[in-house]
């Protein structure tokens, strides 16, 4: 009975918008639940981002790609992550930004949509420490719960 | 290309850690340009003297040229077309690869001699860059609009203009001498300083004077300017220009 499931028997995949966040100004991300127990779910994500440049550096390509974890019981969950945020552009660079972001999560069990609001500070590490503080608001939809 | 990226990255996490000694490089260059017979002998492929030039229109040329100088018997002549909305129209050349960090004042000096008296709004003239893996080369650059020098920036920050009612034209059909100071700041600690034929025509304090990087825009910044161009580094969509350069240096003072 798909109304009564227990949120342990099942992996969740979602797709989700970004506005801002760890993709840069906004991005479209694919995520799915690898684990879940009842106080804590174990997921990753992979989105895409473009940064366009200018004619001559042409435009970056931008993957955020990040594990994190969901904790609570109820809709309202607290989401930790860390990451990398990968950019490759049409003119052949490539460069990498940490991407650690920390949040709310509001995802009702028996609803397919939910919501974040994270911090997603974008940590440079390559050539030099920089941290720029940045954050970001999504909408999401969990488009299949499937038993294991 | 996969083998070089993991070595590519120790690299430049190394970079990180010592970022002062992994992107070294002179803070010294002066040139009269009396020792060269055309623009390649300019280029040679160790760097020796200049990095590169930018040629981005047929008719846009850089010569050695004998039949004016400031100091000596030569100087550099730059032709450059107007700029068109396609294609910026450029005749510069640039060297890389030196290293002025953040907390530093660099000085760059050269003598220019602007031919014509036709209109020239946003005319190009001297660039200082840093060199990043993403991003479109942020920095700084001397603009000459209305005849008037100022400070434009290549990142999100406000032109430096001359004092309202106080300006400054810049001469013509004459040998100019431009001095252009700036501590290095990614705060707002910095100063930018220019001078014209020795009159000192901007003293801004107070201000942002490097890069940071700017979301997936701009990334590899360091907090210091490497590379330094010189001539017509971008021309006016108003007319097609000539300008000699003489007797340029480039210095770290403190």
């Amino acid at each position: 009975m798909p109304s009564v499931f227990c949120q342990n028997d099942l992996k969740r995949q979602s797709l989700f918008f970004e506005l801002a966040g760890s993709g840069g100004l906004g991005s479209l991300n694919y995520e799915q639940i690898f684990d879940s127990g009842k106080q804590l779910s174990f997921g990753w994500r992979l989105g895409l981002s473009l940064a366009p440049i200018d004619k001559n550096n042409g435009i970056g390509l931008v993957f955020p790609a990040m594990v994190q974890v969901l904790m609570g019981r109820t809709a309202h969950k607290f989401e930790l992550g860390l990451g990398q945020g990968i950019t490759i552009t049409t003119k052949g660079q490539f460069f990498l930004l940490t991407t650690p972001s920390i949040g709310y999560r509001l995802q009702p069990a028996r609803k397919n949509w939910f919501y974040r609001a994270t911090y997603t500070p974008l940590v440079s590490y390559l050539a030099d420490f920089q941290v720029q503080q940045w954050a970001g608001m999504s909408i999401g939809y969990t488009f299949k719960k499937s038993r294991r | 290309m996969k083998h070089l990226l993991v070595p590519s990255l120790l690299l430049l996490l190394c970079g990180a850690c010592n970022k002062e000694v992994f992107f070294d490089g002179p803070d010294f260059y002066q040139d009269d340009f009396e020792a060269y017979t055309s623009l390649n002998t300019l280029l040679p492929p160790s760097e020796l003297f200049w990095s590169f030039n930018q040629l981005t229109r047929a008719g846009n040329s850089i010569t050695v040229d004998s039949t004016k100088a400031h100091g000596g018997r030569k100087s550099l002549r730059f032709v450059a077309e107007k700029s068109a909305e396609e294609v910026v129209s450029k005749a510069s050349i640039a060297k890389q690869n030196m290293a002025f960090w953040e907390g530093e004042t660099m000085s760059m000096s050269a003598w220019y001699f602007i031919g014509g008296t036709d209109s020239l709004k946003w005319l190009f003239l001297m660039d200082v860059e840093e060199q990043t893996p993403i991003g479109a080369g942020p920095g700084m650059r001397l603009a000459l609009v209305d005849n008037q020098l100022r400070v434009e920036y290549k990142f999100f920050e406000k032109d430096i203009l001359q004092i309202p009612k106080q300006t400054t034209e810049m001469p013509r059909n004459q040998w100019v001498e431009l001095i252009w100071e700036i501590k290095l700041s990614r705060k707002n600690a910095g100063t930018v300083k220019l001078w014209q034929n020795g009159k000192l025509i901007i003293d801004a304090q107070n201000k942002t004077t490097l890069p940071k990087d700017v979301l997936y825009f701009q990334q590899g910044t360091k907090g210091m300017y490497s590379s330094f161009e010189i001539g017509i580094t971008a021309n006016s969509a108003d007319n097609d220009l000539m300008l000699w350069v003489d007797d340029v240096r480039i210095e770290k003072l403190n």
